[in-house]
């Protein structure tokens, strides 16, 4: 019992740092310095408890893997590695949400607090053994969210921004919890190196899967889809990150999204691991329909914040060719996906934390004409932008372009392996990356090659705000420069389920 | 028009009805009598395959058969002794001290006009006293009344209490929402913010009994309470805290007073029942006085040592078997009721000589039925465990019932903003402040007794 | 006049809700229990569809009340009362009647309380239909083994299983009400001067 607390340790740890900002927020009601320095230092703890885990627990390579709670909870290198990038993300949003949050007369302490609450769920979901761990774990990663994007809650369309997030939300949930049931149905039991073991015995005496399981894995993947918001079941996207406000929507965009992929490799990589081949086709085709349509519409939205929405959609794709590539035998699939859901995610939280600086003022709306003749107006804050738009395009020699190519590398090696749809999807992700330029640089235009619309004066930033900023682009550079330090973690981490 | 249709035609809706199902009653009782005597063998066998079931049906309708008069004897209680309070001398026209007034009053409710309001939802206002009743009984389906004798025993039988008792809200619900009233919906509404809140305080108060008696089922519960024999078994002395909470949610619960905001006379009428009338009306009326019988009889099982008699009793087997005694029998069934009637009524005519003689005869009749019967129930308290359970049982359920009525004579109405932050700002965290202490001084107490000595 | 139509109504819903129950009892050798699941699950269709189709939303409510009845009744004679206690207490005692108590504060009883999304009723419908056939397809396709042993399980079970091998769902439920409470109450509260 006691190897099990201390397994479980940094989740503790998480929990206790959000009850303890609640605390805090109880006892000096309203300011934002003793929530700031408690969540992120005990962020700064979380994050030092889960690398001591991992090398005491899990041993210095990581791929030592070690149970705990009878199964139910595991600590190895993809846990340790996906814990960090979690706390990485909520310490990202919190850094830029004050001056955000405030100019909208929004509390940050529940912020704080349910954001930290949505990374227990997220930690959880990297350590589940259990698909009702993972059930469990996926609620309470989505549920804050939900909440979250209905935080500006006197506007109208943040409402209806969280309602149809909510709505869809839980409906998704719903089929995911039928797939399992149906899963648990077919293998008679929930913890997921039992599927797995029954799985591979099913699959090793030959024959037609059970219908039972056919059908749960058909719920199992729709109810996934939804949570990374694969075309065609995006719907809920656009209207739920235009509304919400603007650091949720960097949230919302990257926290989720990564968490919904930690599900999907704790959930089809390593319990549903023997169906490989069953799935594989499924996740192609749901790259290609994500990548093309995400890419397609964002080329014509005309809101910045819409429009990432739909970039996301397209990234989810890039990350989805990954899991394929996986799936057709490339441990570096894999490695491309995790390198791929990191570097996304510091880029992505920075582009939208520039998105939140310019609208610092309340009733600055994220439209393209807003961005025009920032390069004059703030000239800082739009060579930020330009940096993670490059980023997101793919451009050497940032992140971007380094997961881009990792994943697609992958792919066409798959491709060479004799999976051609495999590589085929490499093609099709390559020019999708390639369209993607238009709509990205597009507002690099807009930024410095038109006049600015108004006369609005360059606004103060707060020095929590241009920190964050500098550390996410030192990220993204350094990560597309010298990848290498970073690659052997994320390669421990791959190991630790695909090895 | 011929002269049967005539009368068919002056027949009321009610009468046409009976006219037609009185006959078919008739053919269908036939048609039984026939059946089971050609398969009687056959339906037996298949009722005791079934045997879960037919207990279930069974012991509903015995339930429903006794909740009725047992509501007519609680309503005449609270009448009279409201009255008394009141210094009001109450009921005293109909039988012997006014005791049939309540009956009187069922039979009127019957006959009174069915009425529904004109743009009412007809289904749902006809549904709603319906659910009431039926949750109001089912809900004491679990009660164990004596030892052996309860509707079923369930191992989650304090769950399913809850639990069926929740639904009485939906009732209301319908009731008030129906009756398209504005008293009537305030009245609904006001019940089911009540009962919702108050439920929560009312399952938390009894996990910490759960967790000492380590059982759901009622029946256990009530076994536990009697390792001793003595009344300090009973849960309320172990969990005082718990025992407050619940008599004060349970109260909320029922509706009654000081917490009868639901149907709250001074301020909205009669609540959700307002627009009722007829046995619509009744049928609301029995259930919120079965309801403080049930309310009483589960705080009893729970917390009071159930049928538990607060001293040990003696328990002597002594059985006669009528057979054995042959001759006597005869003579003890065809003599002893004469010779003592006579001996009982000779003082009165012997030595008052105002006294007629069948003044004395009557008198000396009453007296030795008063006397053989409190013999022969002495007997059976003694020998039969079910009678005295029950006697216990009983005997306490209708002590707190008294209890009800006398906050009902003393306490004022509390406020709706009072009700709430009541429930959920002081009941709500007692609760859970029981249910921690109890659980960690079980593991304490465990601790110790597992501890080498 | 109206009260002989609802006499019919009645008799007619009663006989729809009993005539499987009387079939299933006859043809399976007199199980009740057979029977009332029969019975039960017609019920709990009727009620299903009644909650789609009727205008007014309180009634619709109402039937999903009896579906949710239903469906509590099928856990009993399944063998799992706990989950029919939980099923009762949980969705009729709190979750729908706070569906029913936010709808009656809220809604205008006069005017056409229609529902807006019956306008895609036959999407719907036919999404249900594929469903339910997709369902009973993989569920009596599938040879279920020794999971549906596993069925019958007393409250010592559940309470094992709960406290032991699922101890840490559990908490991480604890943890996931606290963050909903929280959100919620954020949410709901009212803004000072607001």
């Amino acid at each position: 019992m006691p190897n099990d607390i201390l397994a479980l340790g940094p989740f503790i740890a998480a929990v206790s740092v959000a009850i303890a900002v609640l605390l805090v927020d109880i006892a000096v009601p309203g300011r934002r310095g003793p929530v700031l320095v408690v969540s992120l230092g005990g962020l700064a703890l979380v994050a030092a408890l889960t690398l001591t885990t991992g090398q005491a627990v899990a041993g210095g390579d990581g791929t030592l893997r070690v149970l705990a709670f009878g199964g139910a909870y595991v600590v190895d290198g993809l846990t340790t590695f996906l814990d960090l990038i979690f706390v990485g993300i909520v310490a990202f949003t919190i850094v830029f949400a004050p001056d955000y949050l405030e100019a909208r007369g929004l509390p940050l302490a529940e912020f704080a607090m349910v954001l930290l609450f949505a990374m227990t769920g997220a930690m959880l979901i990297s350590g589940a053994g259990d698909l009702l761990v993972l059930f469990v774990a996926l609620e309470l990663m989505v549920l804050p969210g939900y909440m979250l994007a209905g935080y500006h809650k006197s506007d109208g369309y943040s409402t209806e921004g969280a309602i149809k997030y909510f709505l869809l939300g839980s409906f998704s949930s719903a089929i995911f919890l039928f797939g399992l049931a149906f899963t648990w149905g077919a293998t008679g039991t929930t913890s997921i190196e039992g599927v797995s073991g029954a799985l591979a015995a099913a699959v090793a005496g030959g024959g037609a899967l059970a219908p039972a399981l056919v059908l749960g894995l058909g719920f199992l993947t729709t109810g996934v889809a939804f949570k990374i918001a694969a075309v065609p079941f995006h719907y809920w996207t656009p209207d739920a990150y235009q509304g919400s406000p603007t650091p949720v929507t960097g949230y919302l965009s990257v926290g989720p999204k990564v968490g919904a992929f930690a599900l999907i490799l704790r959930l089809f990589v390593d319990a549903l691991g023997p169906l490989r081949v069953d799935w594989l086709q499924v996740v192609i085709i749901l790259a290609v329909f994500t990548m093309t349509l995400g890419n397609l519409v964002a080329l014509t939205q005309s809101n910045v914040k819409r429009m990432l929405a739909y970039s996301s959609i397209a990234h989810t794709g890039y990350m989805l060719v990954g899991l394929a590539a996986f799936a057709a035998g490339r441990i570096e699939g894999l490695e491309g996906l995790l390198y791929y859901g990191a570097a996304y995610s510091v880029m992505n939280l920075g582009a939208f934390a520039v998105v939140a600086a310019i609208q610092r003022r309340a009733g600055v709306t994220s439209g393209l004409d807003t961005f025009a003749g920032l390069g004059r107006r703030e000239p800082w804050l739009a060579i930020l932008m330009t940096l993670f738009l490059l980023s997101l395009t793919g451009i050497p020699p940032t992140a971007g372009f380094f997961a881009k190519a990792y994943v697609i590398l992958a792919a066409v090696q798959a491709g060479n392996a004799g999976y051609t749809a495999v590589g085929i999807l490499a093609v099709i992700a390559v020019i999708n990356a390639a369209a993607a330029a238009f709509y990205y640089l597009r507002v690099v235009v807009y930024m410095f090659m038109r006049e600015p619309r108004s006369e609005d004066a360059a606004m103060a930033h707060g020095r929590l705000m241009w920190g964050g900023l500098v550390v996410a682009s030192v990220l993204t550079v350094v990560l597309g420069l010298i990848p290498g330090p970073f690659l052997d973690i994320v390669g421990r981490a791959a190991r630790a389920i695909g090895g | 028009m011929t002269v049967v249709a005539r009368t068919w035609d002056r027949l009321t809706l009610p009468g046409k009805a009976l006219f037609i199902l009185i006959p078919l009653l008739g053919v269908l009782t036939l048609g039984l009598v026939i059946t089971i005597a050609l398969f009687g063998q056959q339906i037996l066998d298949i009722l005791i395959f079934n045997l879960p079931i037919v207990r279930f049906v069974f012991s509903v309708t015995i339930l429903m058969l006794i909740f009725v008069p047992m509501a007519f004897v609680i309503i005449y209680m609270e009448m009279k002794i409201i009255a008394l309070m009141n210094l009001r001398i109450g009921p005293d026209r109909v039988g012997p001290w006014g005791t049939l007034l309540s009956t009187v009053h069922g039979l009127k409710v019957l006959m009174k006009e069915d009425f529904t309001p004109g743009k009412a939802d007809a289904v749902v206002f006809t549904w709603a006293p319906v659910v009431v009743f039926s949750t109001a009984v089912l809900s004491a389906l679990v009660l164990p009344f004596a030892p052996g004798l309860y509707g079923q025993d369930m191992n989650i039988g304090l769950l399913y209490f809850f639990a069926v008792g929740g639904m009485t809200v939906v009732g209301l619900l319908m009731g008030g929402w129906s009756s398209f009233n504005k008293y009537s919906l305030i009245g609904g509404l006001r019940s089911a913010a009540q009962i919702v809140s108050y439920e929560i305080p009312l399952t938390l108060s009894v996990v910490g009994l759960v967790i000492l008696a380590g059982t759901m089922s009622l029946n256990e519960i009530v076994i536990q309470q009697s390792r001793t024999g003595w009344f300090t078994d009973w849960f309320m002395f172990r969990q005082p805290l718990g025992f407050l909470i619940f008599a004060i949610a349970a109260t909320a619960e029922a509706n009654r007073t000081p917490f009868d905001l639901t149907e709250a006379d001074s301020e909205i009428v009669a609540g959700f029942a307002t627009e009722y009338s007829g046995m619509r009306f009744g049928f609301f009326f029995f259930a919120e006085y079965i309801n403080v019988f049930i309310i009483s009889a589960i705080t009893v099982v729970l917390f009071m040592g159930g049928w538990n008699a607060p001293f040990p009793s003696p328990h002597i087997s002594w059985i006669v078997d009528p057979g054995s005694l042959g001759l006597w029998l005869v003579i003890l069934i065809a003599i002893v009721p004469v010779v003592g009637t006579l001996a009982l009524a000779a003082p009165f005519y012997l030595f008052r000589s105002k006294t007629r003689w069948w003044v004395a005869l009557i008198l000396g009749f009453v007296l030795f039925n008063v006397i053989a019967g409190g013999i022969f129930s002495l007997w059976a308290y003694i020998n039969f465990d079910w009678v005295a359970g029950l006697f216990w049982f009983v005997g306490k359920a209708f002590a707190l019932v008294f209890l009800f009525v006398w906050m009902r004579g003393t306490l004022p109405r509390v406020r709706i903003d009072q009700l709430m932050g009541f429930a959920w700002k002081w009941l709500l965290p007692a609760a859970l402040l029981n249910l921690f202490v109890t659980a960690a001084a079980v593991l304490v107490i465990d601790a110790m007794k597992a501890a080498p000595k | 006049m109206r009260a002989w139509l609802y006499l019919i109504a009645a008799a007619v819903a009663g006989a729809i809700v009993t005539t499987p129950a009387l079939i299933v009892l006859i043809l399976l050798g007199g199980s009740f229990d057979d029977a009332l699941v029969a019975g039960l699950a017609t019920l709990m269709i009727a009620a299903g569809i009644a909650v789609v189709s009727m205008r007014d939303i309180i009634r619709c409510g109402l039937a999903m009340i009896v579906c949710f009845l239903s469906l509590a009744g099928l856990y009993v004679s399944l063998g799992a009362p706990m989950v029919a206690a939980a099923q009762v207490i949980v969705y009729i005692g709190a979750i729908s009647v706070l569906i029913l108590f936010a709808i009656m504060l809220t809604q205008e009883k006069v005017g056409s309380a229609r529902l807006t999304f019956q306008t895609q009723a036959a999407p719907a419908a036919i999404a249900a239909i594929v469903i339910a056939v997709l369902v009973s397809v993989a569920a009596f396709g599938t040879s279920w083994g020794e999971v549906s042993e596993h069925i019958r399980s007393a409250t010592v079970y559940v309470a094992h299983a709960l406290f032991q091998n699922y101890v840490l769902v559990l908490e991480a439920v604890g943890v996931l009400l606290l963050a909903a409470v929280i959100g919620g109450v954020f949410l709901a509260k009212r803004e000072k001067g607001a």
